[in-house]
């Protein structure tokens, strides 16, 4: 629903949001949806009156400070919990790799956490089996347990 | 506390007094003008309590010796957020075994740490938004430590906030009418709220320790693995969507 220009629109779109709104005003305007658009209003009650809101001293600046405020918080943690998910996977990766060195040794390998997703003697066909995922696993070959003799 | 300016998106009063103002003579910008003022109120978040309490898959008693195994690397990890060993203590009040606890406090964070034998709880008081990011991040090292010691991981974590919002000159009882039918349970200065889902669950009462306020109650469980970050991420959304309820379209 977009809010109109007019107060009577305004005035409609808040008073059809609760019970005690005007029976009178809401029979006038039937079609009105019953959910009110927030974001339009915000926007309605914020971008359309700059000039009467002084920023610094506005309640609304107020209330753009505490949104952007919240904002930028959201977006530090978002970040955080990438890093921490990353790391996560990194600490499985490398504790699935310690518990399960001697069994895939001389393999090739793809795991994703502590997830083996594919295993095979050749690189290709592990790769092959993988291609197809959005984000690329680790793909590495094991060492074999024992060297390779290199002569006397 | 914490002290802010929302926009109302909902407000009976508006209605009510709208009615008389918005005559037809009244310049459209001029009426919107005084509806916004009407509703960029000033509220106030009194005796916010923050706490998440992880259960771990296994106890560590047989770590549980002296020196305490904990200390020595929390204390040095800690250092960097001018904890001391000062504010590490062992709970002098344990009757028996199973209550004894090593308390970190945290005083630049306004938090503390409370380890049990087989539970950690994270407390915080008075948090705002603000300051998650080093809440956050100060809980996780911490957690990521005991996990280390413990040899074991949380089998599951629930958090807790509790706050009380004051709001000034808005009526939040006859904001909290909305919710009832008072043909059926007649009329009430303020009507509570108690929701349920599996993990969630919202309760919103009428203040007893402040007038004319609401007290809130949001409490969430996450799986063993979640991070600090991602269950901070989760009571904000449920803070903003329970202020929501009364019609308060923004969080401090």
């Amino acid at each position: 629903m977009v809010i109109g220009n007019s107060a009577l629109d305004l005035y409609l779109a808040v008073g059809q949001s609760f019970p005690h709104a005007d029976d009178r005003v809401r029979n006038q305007q039937p079609k009105f949806s019953p959910a009110v658009d927030w974001d339009s209003l915000k926007e309605s009650l914020l971008e359309q009156n700059p000039p009467k809101f002084p920023p610094a001293s506005s309640l609304y600046s107020g209330f753009a400070v505490a949104q952007m405020r919240r904002e930028k918080t959201i977006s530090i943690l978002e970040q955080m919990s990438s890093q921490f998910w990353e790391r996560t996977r990194q600490q499985k990766q490398a504790k699935w790799l310690r518990d399960n060195r001697a069994r895939y040794a001389g393999l090739w390998i793809a795991i994703e956490g502590d997830e083996l997703l594919a295993a095979g003697p050749l690189a290709k066909d592990v790769f092959t089996q993988v291609a197809h995922r959005a984000d690329p696993p680790l793909v590495m070959q094991i060492e074999s347990a024992t060297s390779p003799f290199a002569g006397w | 506390m914490r002290t802010f300016n929302a926009v109302l998106i909902s407000k009976p009063q508006y209605a009510r007094r709208g009615k008389g103002s918005l005559d037809s003579n009244q310049d459209d910008q001029d009426a919107r003008i005084k509806f916004a003022e009407q509703q960029a109120k000033e509220f106030e978040i009194r005796d916010a309590f923050f706490e998440v309490k992880q259960t771990y898959t296994s106890n560590w008693v047989d770590r549980w010796v002296m020196p305490n195994p904990f200390v020595a690397p929390l204390s040095r990890e800690l250092a960097q957020y001018g904890v001391t060993l000062a504010d590490f203590s062992f709970s002098p009040e344990a009757k028996n075994l199973s209550e004894t606890s090593l308390t970190i406090s945290i005083p630049s964070i306004s938090s503390a740490v409370v380890l049990g034998l087989h539970q950690v709880l994270y407390l915080a008081k008075e948090p705002t938004w603000q300051m998650a990011p080093n809440l956050v991040e100060i809980f996780q090292l911490i957690s990521n430590a005991v996990v280390r010691v413990a040899g074991c991981v949380p089998a599951s974590q629930s958090s807790s906030l509790a706050f009380h919002l004051l709001s000034g000159e808005l009526d939040l009882g006859a904001a909290t009418q909305q919710w009832v039918h008072p043909d059926r349970i007649g009329q009430w200065d303020f009507c509570g709220l108690s929701l349920h889902r599996q993990d969630t669950s919202l309760i919103l009462d009428q203040s007893s320790r402040h007038p004319a306020a609401a007290f809130f109650k949001l409490q969430r469980t996450f799986a063993g693995e979640v991070g600090f970050a991602d269950i901070a991420l989760n009571i904000m959304k449920d803070e903003l969507a329970a202020l929501n309820l009364l019609g308060i379209s923004e969080v401090p």
